[in-house]
Order: C-alpha cells, then sequence, then structure tokens
C-alpha cells in the first residue's frame, strides 16, 4: 500500500474535521476524493503531508510510519495545493528551481529536471516570464510543474483545476494520466464529479468529515443504481399509451410530458423491449431512446440529500 | 547548509525584486535626510547661550558679601550672568515662580561672622525646575568663588600674610574645535531615519512570517523535506541581509552625496545596521505570530516604529523636552527603543571613534532580538494544530 490510513480523527476545537476515517491506497492507482467544500478532504490531505496534527488514528506512507520517517516520506510525494503555491515574484523556471532544491536536487539533473517539468506542462517557452503575466490555466501549470519535477512516487493534487478555462482542465486531466502512467500513484481531490469519474480508478466520497462510500466508478454506481429511466421520443402519442405501459411488469411510473415519454422501472426488470412493443403496437414511431445511467453526482445526492456544488 | 544558502539567496532575489517596497526603503529615508537636514541645520549649530538672570540678595554685611559682589562684577563672571537685586527673600521666590529669573542668590545676615568663627555658612541657591540648565550656570558660579575663597581661607590659615584673591583664577575658559566632534543636522538625521527605516524593515518579517504560516505556499514548503530551522534561519538571515543591504546603500549614498559623517570606520556602522535589521525582522516574526494575522502585526508595527523613532529623538532631538518629570520620563522611556539603542551606538561610533562605547548598545539590540525570537518561538508552538 502506498497510504494506508486508520481511524484517523481530527478535532477543530468542537468541530470534527476529520471523523474516524480509514482508507487504502494501493500503488498506481489514480485515487479520487470526492466531496463538497468544506467536506474535510483538504484536512485529511493536510494531515497525510504533516502539516496538519491528527488528534486519533495512525497513517502508514510507502508502508512507514509518518511521523517517524517524516522527512524520507515527503521525499517521495508531490503536492499540487488547492490554492497556487508560487512565487509571483520568481520566473517560472526559478520557481521549479526553488522546490527542485527543497526536494535536494542539483547540479545537472536539477536542470535536467527543471527543462522535464516545463516541458510536461507545456511552459518551456514561457520559462523566462514571471507568473502575474500567465494566465489562470498556466499558474495551475506551473503549480504542478514544482510537484513532479523531483519524479515523486506519490502525488497529491488538491482541487488542481478550480477556476481555469476548459482548455487547460482537459490538460491538466490528460497530465494526471501520464503522470500515473510514468509510475506515480496519484490522490486525486474534487468536487467535480466529471474529473473523478473521468480519471479515477478508485474514488472515496467524504461529506463532513465521513466517508459516505467507497469502490470503483461501478460499485459505487451499482451501489444506487435501485431504478432505471429511460426517455423515449414519439412521433405522436396515444391517450392510453401511458395507462398501457404501466400495466407491463416493473414500471414504477410512466410521464409523458408533450412528445416524450419518460418510463421509470425497477432495476433489472428487462421490462425494456415489451415498452418499445407497446409503443409500436400503437403505431407510433420512435424518434429516439435515452436510458439514462447512474452518475457520480446521483450517488452523492442520494447518500447526502445535497449536490456536490452545495 | 545549502538548504539554507539558496533559502537565503531566493529571499533577498525576492526582496529586491520588490521595487515598490525597495523604492520606499532606499529613497524615502534618504529624501528624509535630506529635507529634515536642510530644514533643521540651523537647530544644531551651536549658539550663544547669553546670559542668565539671577536674582540676588545679601543680608550680610560682612566681608564675603563685599568679595562676592566684587567677584560678580568680574568681567567674565557678567559676561555669564545678569543679577538683579532685590529687597527681599520673597521677592527673589516670586521672580522665580513667575519665570523673570532663573535663580535666587541669597546669602543670609551672619554669613562672614560664622565663616570668621569656622563654622559652616552657605550661600543658598534657590531655583525653578524648570531651568536646570540656567540654574547649573549659577551654582558653578557661586562655587567658583567658593572653592577660590576656600582656598584663601585656608593659605591665612597656614600664615601667609596678605593673601590676595584673584577671581580671575576661578573661571577658566577655553575654546575647543566642535567640527567632527559633534553631529550636523544632515550627520543627526542620517542617523535617525536610517534607523527608522530599518524599524519599518520588521514588514519584510511579517510578510515572510505570514506567507509560510498563512499561505498556501507556506504549506508547499512545510511538505517539502526542508528542516523547519533550514527554512527559518535561511529566510531571516535573507531579510537580514537585504535590510542591512538596503542600509548600505543608504550610508554610501548619503555619505558621498550628502557628505554625512559615517565616521572611521563603516564596517563598524554596518554591523550596528546588522544588528538592528535582526532586530527589525525578529519584531515582525514576534508580531506576526502573536497575532496571527498579517494585517494585525502591520498594524502594531506601523504604530510602533513611529512611537519608538519619536521617543528616541528621532524626529527631533528630545534632550530636556517638556521639561522636569516629562523630560525624566523620556529618558526612562527612550532606553526601551532600538532605534535609541542604534543611534547611540552609532554617534558613540561616529564621534567617540571606538567600538567600545557602542558595545553596549549592540549588545541591548541582540539581547531584544533573542527576546523577540524566543517569544515567536514560543507563539509558533501555539498556532501548530
Amino acid at each position: 500500500m502506498v497510504v494506508n490510513i486508520k481511524n484517523l480523527v481530527k478535532r477543530y476545537n468542537e468541530l470534527l474535521a476529520v471523523d474516524n476515517v480509514s482508507l487504502s491506497i494501493k500503488e498506481g492507482e489514480i485515487f479520487g476524493l470526492l466531496g463538497p467544500n468544506g467536506a474535510g478532504k483538504t484536512t485529511l490531505i493536510n494531515t497525510i503531508l504533516g502539516l496538519t496534527r491528527f488528534d486519533e488514528g495512525s497513517i502508514e506512507i510507502f508502508e512507514k510510519d509518518f511521523k517517524k520517517h517524516e522527512y524520507d516520506i515527503k521525499k517521495e510525494i508531490g503536492i499540487v495545493p488547492q490554492d497556487l503555491a508560487i512565487f509571483e515574484d520568481l520566473t517560472a523556471y526559478e520557481n521549479v528551481d526553488y522546490f527542485g532544491r527543497l526536494y535536494g536536487l542539483k547540479g545537472n539533473l536539477l536542470k535536467e529536471r527543471i527543462e522535464e517539468a516545463l516541458n510536461f506542462t507545456g511552459l518551456q517557452e514561457r520559462k523566462k516570464d514571471f507568473p502575474k503575466k500567465f494566465s489562470g490555466g498556466m499558474k495551475r501549470r506551473l503549480n504542478i510543474a514544482c510537484a513532479i519535477m523531483h519524479h515523486p512516487k506519490l502525488i497529491i493534487m488538491d482541487e488542481p483545476t478550480v477556476g481555469i478555462d476548459p482548455q487547460s482542465r482537459k490538460m491538466i486531466l490528460e497530465s494526471v494520466k501520464k503522470l500515473n502512467k510514468m509510475g506515480s500513484t496519484v490522490i486525486y481531490t474534487s468536487h467535480y464529479m466529471e474529473e473523478v469519474e473521468e480519471i479515477c480508478s478508485n474514488i472515496t466520497i467524504i461529506d463532513h468529515g465521513r466517508i459516505i462510500a467507497k469502490g470503483t466508478k461501478e460499485e459505487l454506481k451499482a451501489m444506487i443504481a435501485f431504478e432505471e429511466r429511460v426517455t423515449i421520443q414519439l412521433s405522436a402519442i396515444s391517450f392510453n399509451l401511458v395507462d398501457d405501459i404501466k400495466k407491463i411488469d416493473g414500471v414504477k411510473e410512466c410521464l409523458l410530458q408533450e412528445n416524450e415519454l419518460l418510463v421509470v422501472s425497477v432495476r433489472g426488470a428487462g421490462n425494456l423491449s415489451r415498452i418499445i412493443d407497446e409503443v409500436g403496437g400503437k403505431g407510433i414511431e420512435i424518434k429516439g431512446l435515452n436510458i439514462e445511467k447512474p452518475t457520480l453526482e446521483g450517488i452523492f445526492l442520494i447518500l447526502t440529500g445535497r449536490s456536490l456544488r452545495d | 547548509m545549502r538548504n539554507i544558502i539558496f533559502t537565503v539567496y531566493y529571499t533577498i532575489l525576492r526582496y529586491f525584486r520588490d521595487k515598490k517596497t525597495l523604492v520606499t526603503m532606499i529613497v524615502f529615508p534618504l529624501v528624509l535626510i535630506f529635507i529634515l537636514g536642510s530644514a533643521l541645520s540651523t537647530a544644531f549649530t551651536p549658539s550663544e547661550m547669553g546670559k542668565t538672570k539671577v536674582a540676588y540678595l545679601s543680608l550680610d554685611k560682612g566681608g564675603f558679601t563685599q568679595a562676592f559682589e566684587e567677584f560678580l562684577q568680574v568681567e567674565d563672571v557678567e559676561e555669564l550672568l545678569e543679577v538683579v537685586e532685590i529687597e527681599s527673600y520673597e521677592e527673589g521666590v516670586s521672580l522665580i515662580s513667575q519665570q523673570k529669573v532663573s535663580g535666587f542668590i541669597f546669602i543670609e545676615e551672619d554669613h562672614s561672622l560664622r565663616l570668621q568663627e569656622g563654622k559652616e555658612a552657605k550661600v543658598k541657591i534657590v531655583s525653578s525646575r524648570y531651568g536646570n540648565f540656567r540654574s547649573k550656570v549659577i551654582a558653578n558660579v557661586v562655587e567658583a568663588f567658593t572653592n577660590g575663597s576656600n582656598a584663601i581661607a585656608a593659605t591665612a590659615t597656614l600664615g601667609k600674610m596678605n593673601p590676595n584673591y584673584n577671581p580671575g583664577n576661578s573661571i577658566d575658559y577655553s575654546t575647543i574645535s566642535i567640527k567632527g566632534r559633534i553631529p550636523t543636522s544632515m550627520d543627526y538625521y542620517s542617523v535617525t531615519m536610517l534607523a527608522m527605516i530599518m524599524m519599518y524593515g520588521s514588514s519584510y518579517g511579517i510578510y515572510g512570517i505570514a506567507q509560510d504560516y498563512f499561505d498556501s505556499i507556506g504549506s508547499r514548503i512545510k511538505a517539502s523535506p526542508i528542516r523547519a530551522y533550514q527554512l527559518y534561519i535561511g529566510k531571516t538571515l535573507g531579510i537580514v541581509l537585504t535590510l542591512t543591504l538596503q542600509a548600505l546603500i543608504v550610508v554610501l549614498f548619503s555619505k558621498y552625496a550628502y557628505g554625512v559623517n559615517w565616521g572611521g570606520s563603516i564596517g563598524v556602522i554596518m554591523l550596528i545596521c546588522f544588528s538592528l535589521a535582526t532586530l527589525s525582522t525578529g519584531l515582525g516574526v514576534m508580531l506576526s505570530m502573536v497575532t496571527g494575522d498579517r494585517r494585525a502585526a502591520n498594524n502594531i508595527s506601523s504604530i510602533l516604529v513611529p512611537v519608538f523613532t519619536f521617543i528616541s529623538g528621532g524626529y527631533m532631538p528630545l534632550s530636556n523636552f517638556g521639561g522636569g518629570k516629562i523630560a525624566g520620563l523620556f529618558d526612562r522611556l527612550k532606553l526601551v527603543s532600538p532605534n535609541y539603542l542604534t543611534q547611540r551606538a552609532m554617534f558613540n561610533q561616529i564621534f567617540d571613534g571606538s567600538l567600545k562605547g557602542a558595545e553596549v548598545f549592540i549588545m541591548g539590540l541582540w539581547a531584544i532580538s533573542l527576546m523577540l525570537f524566543l517569544t515567536s518561538i514560543m507563539a509558533g508552538r501555539r498556532q501548530v494544530q
């Protein structure tokens, strides 16, 4: 295991910021930590990094106790903080140089790694510029360059795409995948479920400091897929259609809105062909059909009763 | 060691790139030195002190009074004192309370007789507590006479006949060249404004520590494998050297452009600057750690620095400021001002030319710095949650 957390508890006076959290992250994973703002993601990350003391529990990283091997462990971790953590008064090159030196790099190796990190994040052409001249996306990329130049085994990315344009977001998500392919284990926190769905192999959903669900994407979706929803676009309508479809086994609800029919069935009812036959039998042409799949957003909604962006 | 060195390098690089602050730290004191030094130049030029007005009443009709009154008419004494003869003791006291005279010389009725009988006899000097300096002039004149007369009395006792008293011998005037021995206004304000602006350098300490403790970049640095002591030594040293380099620019510019007298050893002046820079950085760090809030720390600093500057006489010399109790209060208050310690260290070095005179004040700066850093460490432990 790259990370093994057991029964972690962190309190801020009366507030229970991390509530008995246990989780394991395997080598080579892109581990998604999903939750709304204020859920406790950053506090959890900070305890993993030793930036915040915890009250109870234990943290092992690379199968070593963090408290005992803090400096050895830190050498193998790269952190991309939620807020930009770059020096505005140093050039892009100097920023990466500074953090490279913090991780003990020197001489030619340092120079090579700076070039590599700037190339990787697409900032090579702008290496002599100060970040104040950069767009939000470029600053985010520099934020990443500073975290990866020492080839860390574990990269922790705390909401790395907040407030950036879609193009930069795409580039960052691609770079996460690339880093993972190059051998790094990644912890990726976000409140954007699309990002987590796209890149993470394992996901933990956290709210109010507690883990409310964890597993692969498929496992999580299976947890809430109690029903199946089908929408059918029709060429015409028939007054009996809704009542007749409701009579089909497994159908819980059927609604007609203008020319669109919504059918909600019990999960695994296997009644889609009968629904189509019923529509066709009334001489109505099917212009379109959409089977809705469960999403992480839906999972979060069902588990907490509120949206991820609340 | 490498970690400390590159932290120092990047700290200096970043602060010197901050043009706005750099201008404030270098150009601002140079402009102030020029303006204050030029505008207040006459205030620092030694001038004639003029005559001291003194009330005089002697109820004694004997030889002492006769000799004393002759003494008062000696040309050298007349240059110092303007004697106003009065009729009663009460009149003398009244003139003092109205501040019409600086003092009152009173000789009792049997003064000469008591002297002849070998008894103790004293000339009474009454003065206003507001007139310390001029009261001392009066006391010195009377003392000069009594010392001389005692010597004559002793000589007579030993048997020498007709001893003549020459009052002129009792007061010895000599002139000395003061050029380079006391500060001109430009010299004075170069020292005080340099001390002031370096104290404002505490904002570097505030900013530096706030970045490490309250900003995301600090979290990132602390998540790296650098040791906390390496980071803080590097950062503190970087700030201290930045301030010292800025001070060096101010010192050299004022020396060659304004002709300011910085004494014979710029090295010692820079040592004093380095000491004050350490204190000022420590002050910023301490304020940041104790308040836990960059803005609050800056607000406190921006109140403390002018106060320290004022009580140390940075804006204007405060010798005998307000007189009496107020002057005494300022005399005690200034001892806690880092500006005062710096100014004394520098003036002693510049005008006495000895490191010894500056040593005690430099040690004072380091003692305060140590207290500030220890307070910061204690506050820092409280901050980590």
